[in-house]
């Protein structure tokens, strides 16, 4: 549904350009869960800014067709930042209207539609409270509810999980594969941590150091259970180490050769 | 006890020890009561002109100046502000501008806007705006630049543009620095309101205290520095309340912090 063909992005300042992609080509099917993995300075968020439309690119394509009759055109994103991005100056329940907001929807209607939400992701009773009175993990969750309570054609996702605690980042894997399980939401998740994609991935994209290229792309086992250690498994684990290697080459071209 | 109480009484703790130190030492004859007249001849002498009506008038006038310099400098310095805080090429081209002039004291102008505005009150309530001008813009500048550029990304990536990005980033993230810029904007416009006021003025806070200077009333001279330092607490008080009901998710502002 999602076809992203030779995207480029060359960024111009004072002393010259700097090429953050080089010809990337990038497939999302319905309800697929993608995870961009890559060395850090790869252009990951350059490419997720890209199929945003906050960035333009310059040079390459992005061609959305919808499943349902909708014309082809831009896809409608969310996007989910690593520091959650929520609004200090909204309560929670603001915060997870806004993209309803912005798409018209009237007051008393996005807090209808929030509410169930926001109380799927566990944060029912905190609708009146600001974002500063809440943890990390709590945030995170809401920033989750305002992508999805817009129904977005893509969910993109910029190393949401990467600032929290272990054990909240375990739960919240886990929580965000059932709910995009549930809507069938098409995913887009960067992170540079091999194990969060194994465990989450329908299928890895490894991008190489600046400018980004495709080095691979891995289909996953699929039907398996998304759970945090799913790097213990035996057929993943072999991925993993795989991935180690072409990782380790493109960010210490010095270790090349060394087994991982 | 209430805690908000107990804030009061610490605050008040020492210009009580102060005051008390004072009359005293006037009392036992340390001081000269010309030049420093006991609170309680202070104090009655301040009751003596706010029943004779002249202290409200003084007072009124003062505050009618300063009022309308405030809201011309707060209306043209907030908008124009928030402006070159989000369009850098505007900022590009207004701000030597803004730099060279704002280095200027304001006071010094005051023989320029005289000559422009006439020697009444026009030329006083110019004095003020300017006063009020330069903080508020500095401020709100300062303020859309400081907000972190993730919000702006979160909200076009929502599909915010043009008047959204205003009404929903800028204006609210903006707000609690903008706020302490219209506290400085108020005590900028009261400070030169009274210069203005002690050059020029025969009524207002400022013409009362030159009139008490040159008939050498001390005790008047320190009523009306009393009311001018009151007048100071009520603008901060003011500026407190609206940054809790308008900015209330200030992390520490339910508390008071």
């Amino acid at each position: 549904m999602l076809h992203c063909r030779g995207l480029s992005k060359r960024y111009e300042s004072g002393n010259g350009s700097v090429t953050a992609l080089e010809k990337v080509d990038l497939d999302l099917a319905e309800g697929e869960f993608l995870c961009v993995l890559g060395p850090s300075g790869c252009g990951k968020s350059t490419l997720l800014r890209l199929v945003a439309g906050i960035v333009a690119p310059s040079a390459g394509s992005i061609e959305f067709v919808p499943g349902c009759g909708r014309p082809p055109g831009r896809p409608r994103c969310a996007m989910v930042f690593q520091d959650h991005g929520l609004f200090p100056w909204m309560t929670v329940l603001e915060n997870t209207g806004f993209g309803l907001k912005m798409q018209g929807v009237a007051g008393k209607e996005r807090e209808a539609m929030s509410t169930p939400v926001l109380e799927q992701v566990g944060m029912g009773g905190f609708g009146r409270h600001y974002p500063h009175e809440l943890s990390m993990g709590m945030r995170q969750r809401v920033a989750l509810a305002r992508a999805f309570v817009s129904s977005p054609d893509v969910l993109l996702m910029d190393e949401p999980f990467a600032s929290l605690d272990a054990q909240s980042r375990a739960v919240l894997q886990r929580d965000l594969r059932s709910w995009q399980e549930e809507r069938g939401t098409p995913v887009i998740f960067i992170t540079h941590d091999i194990a969060e994609s194994l465990a989450l991935a329908d299928r890895i994209l490894v991008l190489s150091a600046r400018p980004g290229r495709v080095l691979a792309n891995i289909p996953l086992p699929p039907g398996r259970c998304h759970s945090p250690v799913a790097g213990f498994d035996p057929e993943l684990g072999a991925i993993g180490r795989e991935i180690w290697g072409m990782l380790g080459q493109e960010s210490c071209p010095e270790l090349q050769g060394a087994s991982l | 006890m209430n805690t908000g109480w107990k804030q009061i009484l610490r605050a008040l703790l020492l210009p009580c020890i102060l005051l008390l130190g004072w009359e005293l030492g006037v009392r036992a004859g340390w001081v000269s009561p010309m030049f420093f007249p006991a609170p309680t001849t202070i104090a009655v002498t301040l009751a003596a002109l706010a029943k004779s009506g002249r202290l409200g008038a003084d007072l009124l006038a003062t505050l009618l100046r300063v009022a309308l310099g405030l809201s011309i400098g707060v209306g043209l310095g907030l908008p124009l502000g928030l402006l070159m805080g989000w369009k850098p090429s505007f900022r590009a081209i207004v701000d030597p501008m803004v730099g060279a002039t704002h280095a200027l004291p304001k006071i010094a102008m005051y023989p320029i806007l005289m000559v422009l505005f006439g020697i009444g009150d026009g030329s006083r309530v110019a004095l003020i705006t300017l006063g009020a001008f330069f903080p508020m813009l500095i401020n709100a500048m300062t303020a859309v630049r400081q907000i972190d550029p993730r919000y702006f990304e979160v909200a076009e990536s929502y599909g915010a543009r043009g008047f959204r990005i205003l009404s929903e980033v800028i204006w609210p993230g903006s707000l609690p620095l903008v706020l302490a810029g219209f506290r400085l904007a108020l005590n900028g416009a009261l400070l030169l309101g009274i210069a203005a006021e002690l050059l020029t003025a025969r009524e207002g806070l400022g013409g009362m205290i030159w009139m008490a200077w040159q008939t050498f009333r001390t005790e008047e001279l320190y009523a009306a520095l009393f009311v001018t330092g009151l007048l100071g607490v009520a603008f901060n008080s003011l500026t407190d309340l609206m940054v809790r009901i308008l900015a209330p998710w200030r992390p520490g502002a339910e508390n008071g912090k």
